[in-house]
């Protein structure tokens, strides 16, 4: 118990100073890096662009006719080169439905299932290793995405549907009235990106087809759009460029949009176009529901800030199958 | 009584004088540039757990890291010498029970639960590891300066009093009054900055010292011991407060405080690991739980307005020390202490409460005096708007035309765009010819809210005359610090 | 430590003498006060021109600013007497009035700042109309019908009706009233 007070040995010293200035440095050096030190974890993503390299002398828009949608998208890709132009074998693919509605497919409200999944089955034929089918719903996803049929279709191509919470969304790097919103990762780790929207009215801006379905993408927030939908239409148009647009004019909602509801509001177009412009998709799919792409003032906008044609008379019809 | 106590007390004197002289200046809006924080910047508790609950270390904190260096070198002076909560809980022992040579030395006697501060440190630090910052509960220095604003300053003449500020008092007040009992009981057993400061002091160069040849056993030592670390045993110095009575008591000469002085093996503080561990993982468990009652962590609370400059919401929690110098600071009191808006973890936490005061339009005090940057400091040209860019913005006002006087019953009134501080106003008026009940032409203008231009100041608020659920209120959709409460689209 | 008073006790009363040296000075220098801090900023802020809904009016074009290079584009030859006396720059909307039943009236208005109270004032009695009545509610502005000066600080208001015919003033007035509300004191 007693301790020995006045003699020291040097080693005692050693290990008492040492000790001490160990544990000064531990400080000092925690001081130093943690001094006013930034997480860089919420910058905010970037973008990416999907688009492929140079036209290569084929059509910007093709449309094809017919009572099998399956077969107009075949005869679609095939016309723009095949899906191999589009998707290289072991890339990561995104396609983007529109699955916003609880709704059967017959009412035309959510993109048409067979529409979806002969494009998974196109691009795991070309060689993807992954395709992934993903929307945020304005209803309760598991019910969209089941009651559209669009799950099942999926699946049977072979290709993932991911929803809800196995979503995740990180803040990304978006301009104009989109700024501080958040967007689904797995767009964001994507290599190439299929945008498949359906063609149907909108009460506020007119019509909803391509450029509109990259509110699908989305988080919390994107409510707010509406106040200033067109701008908002032609911005996120120019932030979102996607390898392919396929819009599906299989049924068309022409009023009550974009929820829909009644099968009298609905008309079977049978047509599907794919391309890679997306104003002249758009345009296109508004003269499936019988409005004039100039009175859309979301393609006229789009049209201006240079980021596609909207004369129709530029998509090349291949006829009926 | 010794110089060496007469230096001590000199001391303690000092840095309580001057820490309640801070502090009551700061609330007298002294507009003099005193370091009214200067405390706080020094508080090592603070410096580690800011470190550990958002991995950075503000600026100002750095000091508090330079007195964790003088620990290492010279043991807990600070708990001895410097610490005001300390020094008020030593008078209070003095004053409330003077006692005989027998009582003191049982008293002084250490403790196996006095480890008890050790595991709450352990279980505080590892809360805010896991993102929510408790530690301020228990740190001296914002306990008794929250107990002086909510309790003390508005026992003064035309002041108002806080809402819940008896806990905050009656905090100071047990703790006080246990010293009667036990001297310094808070300091030995609850103080997690004390337990800090021991884990560090076990490095100390210099320190207590006994020679065994000169020792007579006589306990003298031991009757005014402070720390409770037994002189006469095995020294403890990580309990020992360096207020050196024991040296000035001897009269030997056996003890003496001195540099390299060599003590028995056992240094570390005597803990239990599986208490420590324990209360770790007590701490770590407890973190979400706070999270998750009540508060604005995850879905904005509609009330809880912050001050301007106030981080979002998660890194303000894990930045607040619940010092309460931003409420002493604010010079119309608007800012109060958040009781439950903020939920269980923001207890204490600052929130802007309109109807108490407003939010001066270029003031910039809550931020300035904000020792851990929880409130990051404005420039006032960023906070107008004078810069150029859109003004920093704590919430946008509503107009409840049920209650306004003009829109709801013909009578005029304009205090609240004559309020607005915004250039242009952010209330503005329209004028309308009204006939009343009984027939009389009456002219009203009845205000109109434009969003983008309303900082949620709080003034129109606070002068509107229809009691206390006022015709205008200020909900924080809109602030600046979130971008997703927002109800506008980005401007531009 | 000693028990007897010693040069170690002295040298440690220094950190307290330290201390309260350092918090001394710190007392010697005063802290920013937001009043004046927010007088100055308004001060030095562009001048503004009321909002549309204040004066009572449709429509507002788009308000353009003019610096000392540009105010000839503006003014043309007049800019001369306005550089003199200090100008800095002004800003300049159309406001257009349309009431049911009869034909919209505009009213250019324009708020020019000067250097100083002095030359802003000045130039108010220079351009003042000479028939001019004053503008209830408006401390300081003159009108003829179609003409209207006010003057406020370093600020000079200038509003011309240049369609509809008749008398202008209860629109002048109104851009008037809306402007001086919105004056910074």
């Amino acid at each position: 118990m007693s301790h020995d007070a006045s003699t020291f040995d040097r080693r005692e010293l050693l290990r008492r100073l040492s000790a001490a200035g160990l544990a000064a440095g531990a400080v000092a050096a925690g001081a130093a890096f943690f001094h006013d030190r930034h997480t860089p974890s919420s910058r905010p993503r970037a973008i990416p662009d999907w688009r492929l390299p140079g036209a290569a002398g084929y059509p910007a828009v093709v449309a094809a006719r017919g009572p099998d949608p399956a077969a107009n998208v075949r005869r679609a890709v095939a016309a723009l080169g095949g899906m191999e132009r589009f998707v290289r074998p072991g890339e990561r693919v995104l396609v983007k439905p529109n699955v916003g509605w609880d709704r059967l497919p017959e009412q035309a409200a959510n993109t048409d299932p067979a529409v979806v999944a002969e494009l998974v089955r196109l691009c795991r034929s070309a060689g993807a290793r992954r395709v992934v089918v993903t929307d945020i719903s304005c209803n309760d996803p598991r019910r969209c995405f089941a009651r559209s049929g669009i799950a099942a279709a999926v699946a049977a191509a072979g290709g993932e549907v991911i929803v809800s919470d196995r979503l995740r969304l990180v803040p990304a790097d978006l301009a104009g009235v989109a700024q501080g919103l958040e967007v689904v990762e797995e767009l964001l780790t994507a290599e190439r990106v299929i945008n498949v929207p359906v063609v149907k009215h909108h009460r506020l801006s007119g019509a909803t087809l391509g450029m509109k379905n990259w509110f699908g993408v989305l988080g919390a927030g994107r409510n707010r759009l509406h106040q200033s939908v067109h701008r908002a239409i032609a911005e996120l148009a120019a932030t979102f460029r996607p390898t392919l647009t396929v819009v599906d004019a299989t049924r068309v909602l022409l009023a009550n949009g974009p929820q829909g509801g009644s099968l009298a509001d609905v008309r079977e177009v049978g047509a599907v176009a794919a391309g890679t412009d997306p104003v002249l998709c758009d345009a296109w799919g508004a003269v499936q529901l019988g409005v004039r792409p100039t009175d859309l003032a979301s393609i006229q906008e789009a049209a201006q800030r240079g980021l596609g044609r909207a004369e129709v008379g530029l998509v090349q019809e291949l006829g009926t199958a | 009584m010794s110089w060496t106590t007469r230096l001590r007390i000199l001391y303690q004197t000092f840095f309580l004088f001057v820490f309640l002289w801070l502090l009551a200046r700061l609330a007298a809006s002294d507009p003099r540039d005193l370091p009214f924080g200067a405390f706080f910047h020094s508080d090592p508790l603070a410096a580690v757990a800011v470190v550990f609950s958002s991995a950075t270390l503000p600026g100002a904190l750095v000091w508090g890291t330079a007195l964790l260096l003088c620990t290492i070198v010279f043991g807990r002076v600070f708990c001895g010498w410097v610490c005001p909560l300390g020094t008020l809980q030593q008078l209070a022992s003095w004053i409330l029970s003077p006692r005989s040579r027998r009582e003191s030395l049982a008293v002084n006697r250490y403790r196996r639960w006095y480890a008890v501060k050790y595991y709450l440190l352990a279980a505080l630090l590892l809360a805010a590891a896991a993102g929510t910052l408790q530690t301020g509960l228990l740190d001296p220095l914002s306990t008794l300066a929250r107990g002086l604003a909510s309790a003390v300053w508005p026992l003064l003449p035309g002041r108002r009093p806080v809402p819940g500020g008896w806990i905050a008092g009656a905090l100071v007040l047990a703790i006080l009054l246990a010293s009667r009992w036990i001297p310094r009981l808070f300091c030995r057993v609850f103080c997690p900055l004390g337990a800090l400061l021991g884990v560090f002091a076990r490095f100390a160069l210099f320190r207590i010292s006994r020679r065994q040849e000169a020792c007579t056993t006589c306990n003298l030592c031991a009757f005014a011991c402070q720390g409770a670390d037994e002189p006469l045993g095995q020294h403890r110095v990580a309990e020992c407060h360096v207020c050196l009575n024991c040296t000035a008591a001897c009269p030997e000469g056996a003890l003496a405080y001195r540099w390299l002085a060599t003590t028995p093996p056992a240094e570390a503080p005597d803990l239990s690991r599986r208490y420590l561990i324990g209360s770790a993982l007590g701490g770590l468990v407890a973190a979400p739980l706070l999270q998750v009652a009540g508060g604005g962590r995850s879905v904005a609370n509609a009330r809880l307005l912050r001050p301007p400059g106030a981080r979002a919401e998660s890194e303000f929690l894990a930045r607040c020390i619940k010092c309460s110098l931003c409420q002493q600071a604010c010079p119309t009191g608007a800012l109060q202490p958040a009781i439950g808006q903020a939920g269980v973890e923001g207890f204490w936490t600052p929130v802007l409460v309109p109807r108490r005061g407003w939010c001066e339009f270029a003031c910039t005090r809550c931020g300035e005096v904000c020792p851990t940057g929880a409130i990051q400091p404005l420039e006032a040209a960023r906070k107008t708007g004078y810069d150029g860019r859109e003004p920093v913005k704590i919430g946008t006002a509503f107009v409840d035309r049920g209650r306004c006087l003009p829109w709801g019953m013909q009578i005029p009134c304009i205090v609240c765009e004559e309020m607005c501080p915004t250039h242009p106003k952010a209330v503005w008026v329209e004028l309308v010819q009204e006939t009343t009940r009984d027939g009389r032409r009456v002219a009203l203008q009845r205000p109109w809210v434009e969003p983008q231009r309303c900082v949620g100041c709080g003034i129109c608020e606070n002068r509107c005359p229809v009691g206390e659920e006022a015709a205008i209120r200020v909900l924080s959709v809109g602030e600046t610090r979130d971008p997703l409460n927002r109800i506008l689209l980005p401007a531009g | 430590m000693r028990a007897r008073p010693g040069f170690g006790h002295l040298l440690l009363v220094m950190p307290l003498v330290a201390a309260a040296a350092w918090i001394h000075w710190r007392g010697t220098r005063e802290r920013d006060d937001p009043a004046q801090i927010l007088s100055v900023l308004r001060a030095n802020a562009a001048p503004t021109l009321p909002a549309p809904a204040s004066c009572r009016a449709t429509s507002r074009s788009q308000v353009e600013s003019y610096d000392r290079t540009s105010l000839y584009t503006l003014i043309d030859g007049a800019a001369e007497s306005y550089l003199a006396r200090g100008f800095e720059r002004c800003v300049a909307a159309l406001y257009t009035f349309s009431e049911s039943g009869s034909s919209p009236t505009e009213v250019t208005a324009e708020v020019y700042r000067f250097a100083t109270p002095a030359g802003a004032r000045e130039l108010f009695h220079e351009e003042a109309p000479s028939q001019g009545r004053a503008v209830a509610g408006v401390a300081d502005a003159v009108t003829d019908g179609t003409v209207l000066l006010a003057v406020a600080g370093r600020d000079l208001l200038k509003a011309t009706a240049v369609s509809g015919g008749g008398d202008a003033t209860p629109f002048l007035a109104a851009v008037a009233r809306a402007w001086h509300g919105e004056v910074p004191q």
